[in-house]
């Protein structure tokens, strides 16, 4: 229920102005009282008459601080009433008086609209009137989200005023905005509803805002995160301002908790203080990774030895953990044991720089590992610890195993190494004894949620370092582009990396200080090479016209090119929902019918470029013994993830698939239906911005046979199907992976005549450059087509028989000097001579 | 409620309340401050784990050195923190009594200040 008037907040509101009187009263009479009492001064030292400067002095003194004492009344006490339910019951008994929560600036432009409306004779005021009061160009709230949208705050008000909407909408209607804003305020936590929690509730009902989100990027969502982070600003800020508060006063530190601490003089030398990193840092808000947090607290507490491995890619998080437990320890709010700690980071680097041998580096490493255990006080962290266990053999690094071994099992030395799952299988697991001392801790790529609050919380430095507004929109594409195009990084650094360097692109464009999404979409263009946002806007018209593209280079097959455009509008649309690539297809057909050029044509499609295809010969894997060629292993990089890492945006063709080891053929299982392997070392590849095609003319008869019979293709597929079943040859739920299992038919004459022409185009073009044309008879592309047809092996015989004939002739002609420049020559189908014409 | 009723509630009930929870924020972090707890805990400890070992064998000579050294370090560390002790009763107290003080004068300060405007009024 919505009973604004019956409530304390909105007589509060009506008291407002005068409070605001009291406010200005305030400033007058403070510079009053400073103005007299420097007349006071002077008078006195001039020993003049000073009473009546005296006394003013005292009454305009005494006023300030009595009307600052009232507004600390209205901004403490009255505009907070006091509630007696919580929102959370409110909501659920819809008995209840809502408005009782509304803060009061919500109190206030709830009021007005009320007032507009029955000024217009509405019953209740409509959804365009409630959002035209709410537009407040001066509430920083307000600013703060449009300005973050990028939506002209002061042009959507002028437009709700010039228009005069008396649309009625019903008490229901009227009551379920503020129900909606009450939920949304609940969900971020809160306990008042707050002006952009209304907004926010609008957004789903307003026909303005409804049109600014369809006319633009923005999502309903996006208000809501908005008033989610703005909220987050405004909790922040007030928790600082506390600095009374025991929270606060903690961050000062402490004196003489280490006096009972031994020295640690060698490990100084040699070290990071984390510690004062974080001190320095200011204490920021960790954000994610809580549950790894109180996992760390929890090993070190431990009164036996307690020893952390985090395991994690780099760029997860892995560093942010370890300045949530500090952070923790600073200020005395972790266990008993981890409170008050010096973490203290090992710079090996620092160390082997400025030791001559490795003896003396061992014997520096042995007094640093004994100062840290006869301290008492210090968390070792040793950053890439698998670089330290001797699996690199490189100038300078030493194998701290032997040295650390013995102090691992002491309960006075404590530390937290970090290394990858890499470094874990290659080097780490090779000491089964050593990694035994430690509590392993597996460090997850953060979602895209909490990366999106963590670049909330950069987005105010980054402004005030580069002088640049940064739009929400572009945090938002940050996410979606990082998320897409960049998977040899994990979240949250590939998208704080990305978001900096798009800032910092952004200073080229000199026309705006609003970091947009297009710069975004161009640094990721600059990074990854392919033309980002050109393909996310192309894509549509590219995949309208893909048959007409893809029939440019390939001839014929017109069933096969129709269907694989149709699984590609679905897969690309989202009519499927799907984790795996973008595409996945199993093309069958006899040799030389186009299946290789249709995925050339794919790749140049889809990723401008025939380069951008990663060719695999799956007959090489006929052996169970050749999965570590495919996926990797210590001693050779995988030839399918190693180059899938490298080119993620490719089209991976797996050429004759059906000579592969089926159990090989089940890695592709996973690949087809999550998007991922994971390579002999652990490390997750991605397929998600690859097209998969499978090639392979197993059961090619059936399709000759079935051509042969005049037979339709849904027949000749089930047919084909049927056949390699029978055989064997693929399982069913292989098959069922694909997006598409497309049937290439054998080549027509037609076909093949088409394919001259286009071969004896390109011989053309290159004999251009020698200013010779070649002229292309009828009768020379009917003798190639006779010459090279052959059901069995389609086009290919093809380019063989002009190499033969037509190109060899050309050749020895030119090396003859017999074709003079600027000629065009003409070859006898018949004997294949070169005639100058 | 009555809008004076509620001022007074304000003034004299929730300012205080308020007043008290900021002092006894300010006197545990003292506490803290001065590492209370781990001092007294420790208040013999030698000073920054500098011990002697006392090594084998028994020479009557070198046992009295080290038993010597390490009163030394004991001493050391006892009056360190003796002294850390002795800031920590100043501050309690320095903040205590001006604690007491803002309390007061939190409570009275509007009262003060109208009766000051009679007093200014005096002089005009």
């Amino acid at each position: 229920m919505i009973n604004l008037e019956k409530t304390e907040i909105y007589k509060v509101a009506q008291l407002e102005s005068i409070f605001w009187c009291f406010k200005l009263i305030q400033k007058i009479f403070l510079i009053f009282s400073g103005i007299f009492l420097l007349f006071y001064i002077y008078n006195v030292i001039n020993a003049k008459d000073a009473d009546l400067l005296f006394g003013s002095v005292i009454v305009t003194f005494s006023v300030f601080v009595l009307t600052k004492n009232l507004s600390s009344f209205f901004n403490e006490y009255l505009k907070n009433p006091r509630k007696k339910i919580s929102l959370e019951q409110a909501l659920a008994d819809k008995k209840e008086n809502l408005s009782q929560f509304f803060n009061l600036k919500s109190a206030k432009y709830l009021d007005e609209a009320i007032k507009d409306s029955k000024r217009n004779g509405l019953h209740y005021p409509n959804y365009e009137t409630i959002l035209k009061s709410f537009l407040d160009v001066k509430n920083q709230r307000i600013i703060f989200i449009f300005s973050r949208l990028l939506i002209d705050l002061n042009g959507l008000k002028k437009e709700l005023e010039s228009k005069e909407c008396l649309t009625q909408i019903t008490r229901e209607e009227f009551e379920a905005i503020f129900e909606e804003a009450g939920r949304i305020s609940l969900k971020r936590g809160g306990e008042e509803i707050k002006e952009g929690d209304i907004i926010t509730a609008l957004v789903k009902v307003e026909p303005h805002l409804k049109q600014i989100i369809i006319e633009s990027d923005i999502d309903e969502e996006d208000f809501e995160k908005i008033n989610d982070w703005l909220e987050r600003i405004y909790l922040k800020i007030q928790k600082d301002k506390q600095f009374w508060s025991y929270e606060n006063l903690l961050k000062l530190g402490s004196l003489g908790k280490d006096w009972t601490a031994g020295y640690t003089p060698t490990l100084d030398s040699y070290s990071i203080d984390w510690t004062d990193i974080v001190k320095r840092r200011g204490f920021e808000d960790i954000i994610g990774h809580k549950e790894k947090v109180s996992q760390i607290e929890r090993i070190l507490s431990k009164k036996d030895a307690g020893n952390a491995l985090i395991i994690g890619e780099p760029g997860v998080g892995r560093k942010n953990i370890i300045h949530g437990v500090i952070k923790k320890s600073l200020v005395g709010q972790s266990l008993p044991n981890v409170n008050n700690n010096r973490f203290i980071e090992l710079d090996i680097v620092s160390l082997s720089s400025t030791t001559t041998s490795f003896e003396q580096m061992e014997k520096t490493l042995e007094q640093c590992f004994r100062e840290v255990s006869n301290a008492g006080n210090v968390i070792l962290i040793i950053n890439d610890f698998h670089d330290f266990l001797g699996g690199k053999e490189k100038a300078g690094v030493v194998d701290v195993s032997g040295i650390i071994g013995p102090y691992l099992n002491s309960p006075t030395f404590k530390t937290i190494c970090l290394t990858s799952y890499a470094g874990l299988h290659q080097y780490i697991e090779n000491k089964p004894s050593l990694l035994a001392q430690f509590q392993r801790i597996e460090v997850e790529e953060m979602g895209t949620e909490e990366t999106l609050k963590i670049l909330e919380n950069d987005v105010f430095k980054l402004e005030a370092k580069h002088q640049k507004f940064i739009s929400f929109n572009s945090l938002k594409e940050t996410i979606i582009v990082c998320e897409k195009y960049i998977s040899n990084y994990p979240f949250p650094q590939k998208a704080i990396n990305l978001l900096e360097e798009a800032v910092i692109y952004s200073g080229r464009d000199t026309e705006t200080n609003i970091v947009l999404p297009e710069h975004i979409d161009n640094m990721i263009s600059e990074k990854t090479k392919i033309p980002v946002g050109k393909i996310r806007s192309k894509e549509k018209e590219i995949l309208l016209d893909l048959e007409e593209i893809l029939h440019k280079r390939v001839v014929g097959q017109e069933e096969a090119i129709n269907e694989i455009s149709s699984a590609l509008r679905r897969a690309r649309t989202g009519v499927q929902t799907r984790k795996g690539p973008m595409g996945s297809f199993l093309f069958l057909g006899p040799t030389g019918v186009g299946k290789t050029e249709t995925a050339k044509a794919l790749a140049e499609t889809y990723f401008n470029s025939e380069e951008k295809m990663v060719r695999i010969d799956m007959s090489e894997f006929q052996r169970i013994d050749d999965i570590p060629r495919l996926l990797g292993s210590e001693k050779q990089p995988g030839i399918l993830t190693s180059q899938v890492s490298e080119n993620p945006f490719s089209l991976v063709l797996l050429d004759e698939i059906e000579k592969a080891n089926p159990d090989i053929l089940n890695v592709f299982l996973q690949v087809l239906d999550e998007g991922y392997v994971n390579d002999n070392l652990g490390r997750k590849v991605s397929f998600n911005n690859t097209i998969i095609i499978a090639t392979s003319n197993a059961g090619y008869k059936t399709i000759l046979k079935a051509i042969e019979e005049n037979k339709e293709m849904p027949e000749i597929k089930k047919d084909l199907l049927a056949a390699i079943f029978e055989k064997g040859t693929f399982r069913p739920e292989f098959i069922n992976r694909f997006d598409g299992t497309i049937v290439f038919k054998s080549l027509t004459k037609e076909d093949l005549l088409t394919i001259a022409q286009i071969q004896l185009n390109k011989l053309n073009n290159n004999l251009r450059a020698k200013k010779i044309e070649l002229v292309i008879t009828e009768e020379l592309k009917n003798k190639i087509v006779e010459l090279s047809y052959d059901p069995v092996f389609g086009a290919r015989e093809m380019k063989r028989v002009i190499q033969d004939k037509v190109e060899n002739a050309v050749a020895r002609a030119l090396l003859n000097d017999t074709i003079p420049q600027g000629s065009k020559i003409q070859i006898d189908s018949d004997n294949f001579t070169i005639s100058i014409s | 409620m009555n809008i004076f009723i509620k001022y007074l509630y304000w003034q004299l009930i929730l300012t205080p309340k308020k007043v008290l929870s900021i002092l006894k924020n300010y006197l545990l972090f003292g506490f803290d401050f001065f590492s209370i707890k781990e001092t007294l805990r420790s208040l013999f400890s030698p000073w920054r784990r500098y011990l002697w070992d006392y090594g084998r064998g028994f020479d009557i000579g070198k046992y009295l050195e080290t038993f010597a050294s390490n009163i030394i370090t004991r001493v050391i560390g006892f009056i360190m923190r003796l002294f850390l002790i002795t800031f920590f009763l100043i501050y309690e107290i320095v903040v205590l009594v001006l604690g007491i003080m803002i309390f007061f004068i939190s409570i009275v300060y509007p009262f003060l200040f109208i009766v000051a405007i009679i007093y200014g009024f005096k002089y005009l």
